[in-house]
């Protein structure tokens, strides 16, 4: 009982609750996504910060793993050392938010990334260098 | 940040549906539970001590033809939900009135007037499926029942230590389950079952408590 109490009072996400520099919002099915990029002094490559919301009253599968990033043509490789980014549930009306860091071959100066959605929408996100991303989760 | 070794954050942490999903609680109330089943054959010999103190032979003996009964009691228990696989245990309790029975010391007779006891626990394996606010499973039940037969002694006359008033018997029983979501994450629930090993079945109504967001569903 008291598991569910606590859990009662998880946020519930309803359309438009991301905050206003979240990003385009994209609609793939039930799920909302939002995006913007970031290039933080502590990352190697480029960020994408995703939040994204499960507008429908089932559990919808988010699969960050499938996004593909782009810089300048070259497919940049999501920094994933501990393979975590599988696909997982989010709850009826769940919200979340992820730190999505992608590596280029060779280090370059990358000003901006295309992100293409599984069905093919794309995203161009500008990286402005030194941007600080979710407080403590970029310090190494 | 993914792949950040110093953050205690893993992927999904905040936001994922827990990897092992629901676990409903039936708490607060058990489910209020109706079951019709067969007496057991009632016909046992047992010493008991008479007044005198020596030991008779006492015989509960159930009389007529007429077995089955109603007994109405209470049900609860745990069960895990996957995304469709469903697993429990359960513990129910119930009473009713034994068929006629009595219980014959040296010519004696005496009714027996107090309701018999039924007690179930066991395991369930189930299916579901929610669509909505509305939901259901295919449930097999498997588990053991024993059935308290009173006793009730002529006056004078007590038990001995080994005098036994028990029967047992398994219950395998295969259910239908309607799930209503009152809100994400209290469902009421009727269950409805056969039991072809008992001679009858049984009808439940309850609620459950979630602590997952429709189970994860």
């Amino acid at each position: 009982m008291v598991l569910a109490v606590l859990a009662a009072c998880a946020p519930l996400y309803e359309r438009g609750a991301f905050p206003a520099d979240a990003g385009v919002v994209h609609e793939l099915g039930c799920l909302d996504i939002a995006m913007r990029g970031a290039w933080p002094a502590q990352s190697v490559g480029p960020v994408v910060d995703a939040r994204f919301g499960n507008r429908c009253e089932h559990a919808v599968a988010v699969d960050l793993g499938a996004l593909r990033v782009r810089a300048g043509g070259e497919l940049l490789e999501l920094y994933d050392p501990h393979r975590e980014v599988v696909p997982r549930w989010l709850p009826a009306r769940g919200v979340g938010e992820e730190l999505l860091e992608y590596r280029p071959r060779e280090r370059s100066e990358i000003a901006a990334v295309d992100v293409e959605l599984p069905g093919g929408a794309r995203v161009h996100l500008d990286v402005p260098p030194g941007d600080a991303l979710g407080g403590d989760e970029v310090v190494r | 940040m993914v792949g950040r070794d110093t953050c205690e954050h893993r992927y999904g942490d905040d936001w994922a549906v827990s990897r092992l999903t629901g676990l409903a609680v039936g708490v607060m109330m058990p489910a209020f539970v109706v079951e019709r089943l067969d007496a057991p054959a009632i016909d046992r010999t047992d010493p008991v001590i008479a007044p005198t103190g020596r030991t008779a032979p006492a015989r509960t003996l159930a009389i007529g033809g007429r077995r089955s009964l109603t007994a109405i009691g209470g049900r609860s228990g745990l069960r895990w939900r996957g995304r469709h696989l469903e697993l429990g245990i359960e513990l129910s309790a119930a009473g009713g009135a034994p068929p006629p029975i009595d219980t014959r010391v040296d010519g004696v007779a005496t009714p027996v007037t107090d309701d018999l006891t039924v007690v179930d626990a066991g395991a369930l394996i189930a299916v579901h499926h929610r669509v909505g606010r509305i939901g259901g499973a295919l449930e097999l039940y498997v588990g053991g029942r024993s059935i308290a037969v009173p006793v009730e002694l002529p006056p004078g006359f007590r038990p001995t230590i080994t005098y036994a008033d028990r029967y047992g018997s398994a219950v395998v029983s295969p259910r239908v389950r309607v799930d209503a979501w009152v809100s994400r994450y209290i469902t009421i629930e009727a269950t409805a079952g056969y039991d072809p090993l008992g001679g009858g079945g049984s009808i439940a109504l309850g609620f459950a408590v979630h602590p997952e967001r429709y189970d994860g569903t």
